[in-house]
C-alpha cells in the first residue's frame, strides 16, 4: 500500500522498505476526547520517545516511528538527519551498526534499520522535522483500540517531515532515562474498590513478581501472577474513567496495567496507579519480563517525577554540527 | 490518603499522580459535573470522564498537583441540566436477529419491543467503551433487566441497535458486542455514526426511536 501519509513525490523523505514487527507513527497523543471514548494514544514510552526528538532538535509533539520488539527498515530519498532510542536497541545504516542515542546523518539512497529493540519492548526512530501524517484530534498518533491515525506501516508506505526542525544535540549521556530496563513499577494506591474487599487482593499486588504476558499491546500490559492466585473481589462496578497505568483487576486474577489506547472507562476493580515518572518503564516492559510493584506515597511519586525531568533535561550531550549551505 | 469532601456526596481523590476522581451519586449528577468541570478549563486538565457514579479528572503532573487541583475542581458546581436537550430522532428498522429473544425474556412479544421503545425517550446518559459509544438510558422497565447474550457477537455491523446492561445503544463502529441486538443498520443510523462525536455528548442529547415503517415493510420478508 501506498500509505496515507505523503502524496506529493516532493514531500517523500522514507520509504518503509520493512515495517518491522508493529510499527507506527506515535506522539503525545489526543487530549480532551476522553469523554467521547477516544483514547489518548502516543508514545508508549514517553522518556525514550521525548529524548529520540529532543536529539534531532524537535519541538515535543513531533511525531516519530514507534518501533516494537523488531524495528522497520527506511529507505531515505533524501538527506536527513535522525536518532534512534530505545533501551539496548539496534541500530544500522547500510548494514553497518551504528548506536543508538546519537544523530545520524542519512542520506539518499541510504538505508536505516531499527533491529530489535533490545531489552526494551519498543524503541523511537526520530527523524529532524518530525514525521508527518494527517492530524486527528490534535494528534499524528495511531490508535490501535480504535483505529484512528494512519495505522501500522507497511512496506511502501512513504513518509515525510512535516518541519525544518531546530538545532539538535549529538548523543546522550551515558546513564540517560529510558536506556535501561528496571523491572520496578512503582504505583499509588487506588480507591476504586469496595473497601471491605481490599485487604487480600492489595498484599497480593504487592506480594512478589508478576510476569508480562505474550498477550501485552498498546492497550494493556497484561500481567501472570508468578506461583500465586490473586483474590480479586467480585463486586460489580459501575464504569469510571481510566488513565494510562490504571492496574485492573479483572476477576482471573491477573491484572492488566492499561497503556496509550486503553478504552477511555472501565469496570474492572482498580488496585493501583502508576505513577507518570514510570510510564516509560510500562512502555518498555516486554514479554516474558518479570516486574514488581512497589507502593509509594504522593511526595515520593512528586519527587520521582521531579527527578526523571531534571535527568531528562540533562541528557542530550553536544550539538550536531550541521554544514552551512 | 488525601481526600477533600465537597458537599455531602462527594469526594475527591488521588487516582495516581495524573488524575483524580470525584464520587457522584448518579449518572446524571456524574455527566454534569463532568461538564461543568470540562467547560472550567482549570490549567492543566487534559482530559475529563464522566462515569455512572463518578468523574475521573486527567490532568498533566507536570503543570499542576492534587493539592492545587482539588480544591479548584471541588469549586466547580454543576450547572442543572440543560432545558432544552437536543433531540436525535433514531430512524429504527427493528428487524435484528435478537428481536425474537428479546421478545419473549420481556414478555412483550414483537410488536410490544417496538411500540415500547417507540414511545421512550432515551437519553444519552454516558459516552464510552468506543469513540461515539453513547450508553442510552430511559428505557422502557420490561426492557431493562434482560440479560446480555451469554457469549459476545464477534462482531455486529456499524449503525446496530442494541440492549446491554440496561441501556441502548447504537454501536458507533462494528466491534464485538455482548448486547442483544434489535435492529440492523439504517442508512440514517449510520449518517448518525458520522456525525455522532458533534451531535450526541453526555448528558446534553436525548435520542427517540421512530420506526422506519416504510422501509421494514419493504425489507421484512412477511
Amino acid at each position: 500500500m501506498s500509505g496515507p501519509f505523503a502524496t506529493d513525490v516532493d514531500d517523500q523523505v522514507f520509504e518503509v522498505e520493512s515495517p518491522g514487527f508493529f510499527s507506527s507513527l506515535q506522539d503525545e497523543g489526543r487530549n480532551g476526547v476522553a469523554h467521547l471514548g477516544i483514547p489518548r494514544a502516543g508514545a508508549a514510552d514517553p522518556v525514550s520517545y521525548g529524548l529520540a526528538n529532543a536529539l534531532v532538535g524537535n519541538s515535543p509533539g513531533a511525531a516519530c516511528i514507534e518501533a516494537t520488539i523488531a524495528g522497520p527498515r527506511l529507505l531515505c530519498h533524501r538527506a536527513a538527519h535522525v536518532a534512534v532510542v530505545g533501551a539496548g536497541v539496534d541500530v544500522t545504516l547500510d548494514g553497518q551498526r551504528v548506536g543508538s542515542g546519537r544523530v545520524l546523518p542519512v542520506g539518499p539512497g541510504q538505508r536505516i534499520a531499527v533491529g530489535s529493540t533490545g531489552l526494551g519492548m519498543r524503541a523511537y526512530l526520530a527523524a529532524r522535522g518530525g514525521f508527518d501524517a494527517p492530524v486527528l484530534f490534535g494528534s499524528r498518533s495511531t490508535d490501535r483500540l480504535v483505529g484512528l491515525g494512519p495505522g501500522q506501516l507497511a512496506a511502501g508506505d512513504r513518509l515525510g517531515l512535516a518541519g525544518n526542525g531546530e538545532p539538535m544535540g549529538d548523543h546522550l549521556r551515558p546513564g540517560s532515562p529510558g536506556q535501561s530496563v528496571s523491572g520496578t513499577i512503582r504505583v499509588l494506591r487506588a480507591l476504586r474498590v469496595d473497601h471491605d474487599h481490599t485487604g487480600a487482593w492489595r498484599d497480593g499486588l504487592f506480594d512478589g513478581p508478576f510476569e508480562v504476558d505474550a498477550a501485552s499491546d498498546r492497550i494493556g500490559i497484561r500481567l501472570r501472577a508468578s506461583g500465586r492466585q490473586l483474590s480479586i473481589p467480585t463486586d460489580d462496578l459501575a464504569s469510571a474513567g481510566t488513565t494510562i497505568g490504571t492496574v485492573q483487576l479483572p476477576p482471573d486474577g491477573n491484572p492488566v496495567v492499561l497503556l496509550n489506547d486503553h478504552a477511555t472507562s472501565g469496570g474492572y476493580p482498580v488496585g493501583a496507579v502508576v505513577i507518570a515518572a514510570d510510564w516509560g518503564e510500562l512502555g518498555r516492559c516486554r514479554p516474558g519480563d518479570s516486574i514488581e510493584f512497589r507502593r509509594v506515597s504522593p511526595e515520593e511519586a512528586a519527587d520521582a517525577l521531579r527527578s526523571l525531568d531534571r535527568h531528562l533535561a540533562d541528557a542530550v550531550v553536544g550539538r550536531y554540527p550541521l554544514q552551512a549551505g | 490518603m488525601s481526600t477533600i469532601g465537597s458537599g455531602s456526596s462527594e469526594e475527591l481523590r488521588r487516582f495516581g499522580d495524573a488524575a483524580l476522581i470525584v464520587e457522584c451519586p448518579s449518572p446524571e449528577a456524574a455527566q454534569a459535573r463532568a461538564d461543568a468541570i470540562r467547560e472550567a478549563t482549570l490549567s492543566g486538565v487534559l482530559d475529563v470522564v464522566g462515569g455512572f457514579d463518578s468523574v475521573v479528572v486527567i490532568y498533566n503532573p507536570r503543570v499542576i498537583g492534587f493539592e492545587v487541583l482539588a480544591p479548584l475542581v471541588a469549586t466547580v458546581r454543576a450547572r442543572p441540566g440543560r432545558a432544552d436537550p437536543k433531540t436525535v430522532v433514531l430512524a429504527t428498522c427493528f428487524d435484528g436477529p435478537d428481536l425474537a429473544e428479546v421478545a419473549a425474556m420481556s414478555g412483550l412479544g414483537r410488536a410490544g419491543v417496538q411500540e415500547a421503545l417507540l414511545g421512550a425517550t432515551l437519553r444519552v446518559s454516558v459516552m464510552g467503551f468506543a469513540p461515539g459509544f453513547a450508553y442510552l438510558s430511559g428505557l422502557p422497565e420490561a426492557l431493562v433487566d434482560l440479560p446480555r447474550r451469554a457469549t459476545p457477537r464477534p462482531s455486529v455491523p456499524a449503525g446496530s441497535f442494541a440492549l446491554a446492561g440496561g441501556h441502548a445503544a447504537v454501536y458507533p463502529q462494528a466491534t464485538p458486542a455482548g448486547g442483544t441486538w434489535l435492529a440492523a443498520p439504517t442508512p440514517f443510523s449510520l449518517t448518525l455514526r458520522r456525525r455522532r462525536t458533534r451531535c450526541c455528548a453526555p448528558g446534553m442529547s436525548s435520542a427517540s426511536t421512530r420506526s422506519t415503517r416504510r422501509s421494514c415493510r419493504s425489507r421484512r420478508p412477511q
